[in-house]
């Protein structure tokens, strides 16, 4: 992944579907997961299986993992009350510009290898592929079926209206 | 049925890879035409690669998802499906929604400390957006009066749910405004201005005759009696260790209030002075000027042209920053909010008695000889809107009085009338 020159200490992962990985240690610690496991295990020769993710979706976690390999560690202070913004930068937009199973996918993975800031953007991309749209277009978007009565629809719209700005 | 459904799919999930396969081909011989023609439609969508990604993920994963919506948008989730619907139900949400919006008007500390509200989270969400919406439309839901003081009233100053006002007619009165309730009243001169801190629980108050006096909030006994200026005094700001006042001598004194000891007196003339750590800050009329409380030495000076309402504007700032961003040094602070500033120009000089807060101002305007009051948002360049009045009677009374000063939070606006009437004007809706 890295030139030649470059004498990092490598770490094999092992896809579910039985592919292996050598990765530098710092990018598979972007992974907390890993990254515990690493220190728990020590220096090793053995793989470290991840059942649930496989091939292709662990390739394209390890991009981002090495693309991401300078950044600080996100801290867990005031998660709950801070200000939820949407805003993703441009190379991350770029990266998870996918089909929405890949997207899926990679917010599963991020979430098992516990990659908060991957995570965190995975979300906001689905976030924002409901933000301004209507419910039908929001269901064009997902392929969902609308499954309510006409009674009930009206019920809902009923129960909404305090969001509405009047 | 759903068992037995249930029951199968477990067994399928125990499957490896290979069975699996194994299995869906022989499951796809034993279907009926028609439900190869459903599994055609259902394997079609998937294969747009357009599908249900939030039905898909597992609960608390969609709740994140969701927690970067608006209110509103939220509320268009609940018309997609039921599943969807379900989901947006989880509580999880709206308290995330609820801290959001605490966090916002009343800072980190505020936030962390909330309790499990006895309504809910979304009935509790579903209230304070409205008072978002009502205020940001300017539309007061509720009048109420306080009616305690009997000559014109000089100050007011309003931290969560205690007012302390000053008058002419020689009290300072605490009020606990969600009851409405005078719990003290402090007795002394002709006051002129009121600062107070929770905190320390202390109130002070200065007089139209040179003094200013410092009492424990809670019992109402006299702490301090501090005595140096000539004149009226006209601004008072306390912090956790000094008080510093301005007088129409055109003298700033600091005293240590825990002691009485005086630390500096600086020649400024100051229409108002607030302290933030060892620095005291001050605004005349075409500058602001910051001191060392330590040695009175000025160490920051800018022109100023802003008028009292964009002092309000500065000091709101300095003082949402200073607690949550303390790294950035003092000065280089007030310079950023001097740019912000730039939008208020065009309102600064029409009007008098104002407030503002997180984004919001709130001014009035005499006008026919009645008193206008004016909503300003920071974030929206357009014309200041009128603020408008529920129907009834209290809107009489109101329209009859005359405003002397004005504050605001992030639910209330507090008038201090000239007739010594203090006016509650309150965009909470009522349950």
């Amino acid at each position: 992944m890295t030139s030649e020159s470059s004498e990092g200490k490598k770490v094999t992962l092992k896809s579910c579907d039985d592919v292996e990985f050598k990765v530098e240690i710092p990018v598979a610690s972007r992974s907390i997961l890993l990254k515990n496991m690493i220190e728990d295990v020590g220096e090793t020769d053995q793989s470290i299986p991840l059942p649930n993710v496989n091939e292709k979706v662990l390739k394209k976690v390890l991009e981002w993992c090495q693309h991401h390999v300078n950044d600080p560690q996100p801290t867990n202070d005031d998660d709950d009350s801070r200000r939820r913004n949407t805003e993703i930068d441009d190379w991350d937009q770029r990266f998870l510009n996918v089909e929405q199973d890949m997207l899926f996918e990679i917010i599963l993975a991020a979430n098992y290898l516990d990659i908060k800031p991957l995570l965190d953007i995975g979300c906001k991309t689905v976030a924002n592929m409901i933000k301004g749209k209507s419910p039908e277009e929001i269901r064009n978007t997902f392929n969902i079926v609308n499954d309510f009565t006409p009674e009930e629809e009206e019920q809902i719209r009923k129960e909404n209206e305090w969001a509405e700005d009047r | 049925m759903q068992n037995e459904v249930a029951g199968i799919l477990s067994r399928f999930k125990s499957l490896d890879r290979e069975k699996r396969k194994v299995f869906l081909l022989s499951l796809v011989e034993e279907c009926d035409p028609h439900e190869i023609f459903t599994l055609q439609q259902v394997l079609e969508s998937k294969g747009l690669g357009r599908f249900d990604i939030i039905g898909a993920l597992p609960p608390e994963l969609a709740v994140k998802i969701f927690a970067f919506l608006s209110g509103k948008e939220l509320c268009t989730c609940r018309e997609v499906c039921k599943t969807w619907m379900n989901i947006t139900n989880e509580s999880t949400i709206w308290r995330l929604k609820c801290l959001e919006l605490l966090y916002v008007n009343k800072g980190i500390t505020a936030a962390q400390n909330l309790n499990i509200p006895k309504e809910g989270w979304k009935k509790l969400y579903q209230k304070q957006y409205r008072r978002e919406i009502n205020w940001n439309n300017g539309q007061v839901q509720t009048i109420k009066f306080l009616r305690d003081h009997t000559e014109r009233v000089t100050d007011a100053k309003l931290k969560e749910n205690i007012l302390v006002t000053g008058s002419a007619d020689r009290t300072v009165r605490i009020w606990n405004i969600e009851t409405g309730e005078c719990i003290r009243t402090l007795c002394g001169n002709s006051f002129s201005c009121v600062d107070f801190l929770i905190e320390e629980k202390i109130v002070a108050a200065s007089t139209f005759f040179r003094a200013s006096f410092i009492w424990n909030m809670e019992t109402g006994d006299l702490i301090r009696e501090l005595k140096g200026h000539v004149s009226a005094v006209r601004c008072i700001s306390l912090s956790r260790s000094y008080v510093a006042s301005c007088a129409f001598d055109g003298s700033l004194i600091v005293w240590n209030w825990k002691t009485g000891e005086k630390i500096t007196t600086i020649l400024a003339e100051a229409t108002a002075i607030r302290i933030f750590n060892n620095t005291v800050l001050s605004h005349s009329n075409s500058s602001i000027k910051a001191f060392d409380i330590l040695n009175g030495n000025c160490i920051f000076s800018t022109a100023f042209n802003e008028g009292q309402l964009g002092w309000s504007y500065v000091q709101n700032y300095l003082s949402s920053k200073s607690a949550e961003e303390s790294t950035n040094e003092f000065p280089d602070q007030i310079v950023l909010s001097l740019n912000i500033l730039n939008t208020l120009r065009n309102y600064s000089n029409s009007l008098h008695n104002f407030d503002t807060r997180r984004g919001r101002m709130v001014c009035a305007s005499n006008q026919q000889s009645s008193d206008i009051l004016q909503l300003i948002l920071l974030n929206d360049t357009g014309r200041p809107k009128e603020i408008v009045y529920p129907k009834g009677t209290s809107t009489d009374i109101l329209n009859k009085e005359i405003f002397r000063t004005l504050s605001i939070d992030h639910r209330r606006i507090i008038i201090g009338c000239l007739s010594g009437t203090i006016a509650i004007l309150d965009f909470d809706e009522e349950s």
